[in-house]
């Protein structure tokens, strides 16, 4: 038998952000050996907050991540509230969920529209892509606009916003500025019921797996910025109690930390938020959910891209909700008395569970903080899916062509490698 | 219609693109719009509607030395390196982009202004000399 070792470089995976690679080494038509190496240095940002003043960290790690500031910055509030032992009143709940929404809808619609589409519907980039499909491209630009719009409502700024505070928003919107916004939101919503058709006719591959779902579960509402962190083989748990469940763990090709729960791989995001949370949807949402051909719970993890689009139907149906009853309170925020303890938050951003624990001294200064991000939780099922996805696809396949399949897989989970610690470079080696 | 789009980050001599805006108002008639935007990846193409002249200004960084203004073509960016993640979408992409998209302006000019490694608050003095020379620049060309 003749031998053939193979090594491909790409310097750059795109349409992801941070940087790995892939190694792949196939022998006699079996996968001997397969590992998502991330290289980035990893970012020492629970390092970076310890001794600083509690009111400082929401700023700092809205800088961990470009894309979702939101969510950091809504879970590390919550985390530091429940030190305080302080429980924000209504308008600061409903308003942090609208300022989520406006982060759920610039990142799904980009993902969606200019990152993922292309892989389905056989273009190498959303820059050849446009030509022929300029109407889809266009709709994904207008609703991440959207988004960035909803975000400066209550973020002042889209990128790193700086609104937010422990205990609510430093300023309340004008009722006419939540006019103006009202009015745009209720104009899109028809182009986000048909996205959501428009995925759903998406030629997906049907590649059926295994997976254990994560994701926050709450009374009545979907889940973003609160509720118990559940799993479809019966977690159900308060997210004081993740560290008792869930094991982070080094893996020597990597800089990030690969979560499992019960040593188990698990899904984080909005498949997993979705498989979980079909009866939370409102009600017209659900009903689009219902007019697809697609059944949920899913386990094709390629229905991720329709989760991301139900998601932003949801994200501006809610936001529409929460800001037609709007009123201008008497305070954007609760006065903050700092004490010693330990407190711990956790909200769904847009790529999954965001956990974070903070350990906080008298004088409300840092002593320690954990923080775990949903690309780091979804690293190990990205490996297990990959293995499977290529040995469904056909390792006979010629390099080029395992090497497209692969980025598709990885692609569809929009990690941010980043935040968990730029791509992607595959080694493949056959015999 | 003109629209003049500075584009930066609130670090260092990020801003100088900022700082172009700022020292345009008041010197320029005013149908021309002006925009300071941070780092808008591919929602700059979402400003480059129902215009017709767009000019760009950025912070560059090349060989040359800090200070110096650069006007390009957009037609001469080197698209090899424009990465699109969910993260970061390069000027050149975006202007490849919305070419694909028929939204390109008619005319689009592209003002750089070298800087060097200032990261600290506020403008260095070379890039502050640097933004108002480029702002007298442009009020000269759309005069």
């Amino acid at each position: 038998m003749t031998e053939r070792s193979v090594s491909i470089h790409v310097p750059a995976m795109t349409r992801v952000e941070g940087e790995g690679s892939l190694r792949l080494r196939i022998e006699n038509d079996r996968i001997e050996e397969l590992a998502l190496d991330i290289f980035e240095p990893p970012r020492y940002f629970e390092k970076f907050l310890e001794g600083r003043r509690y009111h400082e960290v929401i700023d700092m790690v809205a800088r961990i991540c470009g894309i979702c500031p939101i969510a950091y910055q809504m879970s590390a509030a919550q985390a530091l509230e429940n030190v305080f032992d302080i429980q924000p009143g209504q308008w600061v709940r409903d308003m942090r969920r609208v300022f989520y929404c406006g982060e759920w809808l610039q990142s799904h619609a980009l993902h969606v529209h200019l990152l993922a589409a292309p892989d389905f519907l056989g273009f190498d980039s959303v820059v050849s892509m446009a030509e022929e499909h300029p109407d889809t491209v266009r709709r994904g630009l207008r609703l991440q606009g959207l988004g960035n719009d909803l975000i400066r409502l209550l973020g002042g700024r889209s990128v790193h916003p700086v609104g937010a505070c422990v205990g609510g928003f430093f300023r309340a919107p004008e009722q006419a500025e939540v006019d103006r916004m009202l009015g745009q939101l209720r104009s899109a919503l028809p182009e986000a019921g048909d996205l959501v058709g428009w995925a759903a006719a998406l030629p997906m591959p049907d590649d059926q797996q295994a997976f254990i779902n994560v994701s926050l579960r709450h009374e009545t509402d979907y889940p973003l910025a609160e509720g118990r962190i559940v799993s479809d083989d019966g977690l159900d748990i308060p997210v004081n109690e993740y560290e008792q469940h869930f094991a982070e763990e080094h893996r020597p090709q990597s800089t990030a930390l690969f979560s499992a729960l019960g040593g188990q791989p698990y899904l984080v995001g909005p498949l997993a938020r979705l498989n979980l949370n079909m009866d939370r949807l409102p009600a017209s949402s659900l009903a689009l959910v219902k007019q697809s051909n697609i059944s949920f719970p899913s386990s094709n993890m390629f229905h991720s891209l329709f989760a991301r689009a139900v998601e932003i139907h949801v994200a501006i149906v809610e936001a529409i909700r929460l800001l037609e009853d709007y009123q201008l309170p008497s305070s954007p925020h609760l006065e903050v008395t700092p004490n010693a303890g330990t407190g711990f938050g956790a909200t769904e951003a847009p790529r999954g569970l965001l956990w974070h624990r903070y350990e906080v001294d008298g004088d409300g200064l840092v002593k320690s903080a954990r923080i775990v991000p949903p690309t780091s939780q979804n690293q190990a099922r990205i490996e297990a899916d990959l293995r499977r996805s290529l040995v469904n696809f056909g390792l006979q396949h010629p390099d080029d062509a395992l090497r497209l399949r692969a980025e598709t897989v990885i692609r569809n989970y929009d990690p941010c490698i980043s935040c968990a610690t730029h791509f992607l470079k595959l080694d493949v080696k056959r015999q | 219609m003109i629209r003049i789009v500075g584009l930066g980050s609130p670090f260092g001599d990020d801003r100088v693109g900022w700082r172009v805006i700022e020292l345009l108002q008041g010197r320029l008639p005013q149908e021309i719009d002006l925009v300071a935007l941070d780092r808008p990846g591919a929602s700059l193409i979402n400003w480059m509607q129902e215009i017709d002249h767009l000019i760009l200004v950025d912070a560059v960084s090349s060989a040359a030395p800090p200070g110096t203004l650069i006007k390009v073509d957009p037609a001469q960016l080197d698209t090899s390196g424009g990465r699109l993640t969910s993260h970061d979408l390069a000027l050149s992409t975006s202007l490849r982009l919305a070419a694909s998209l028929g939204c390109l302006p008619a005319r689009a000019d592209i003002y750089g202004v070298e800087i060097g490694g200032h990261t600290e608050e506020g403008l260095s003095a070379v890039a502050e000399a640097a933004a108002v020379e480029l702002a007298s620049v442009i009020v000269d060309a759309v005069s």
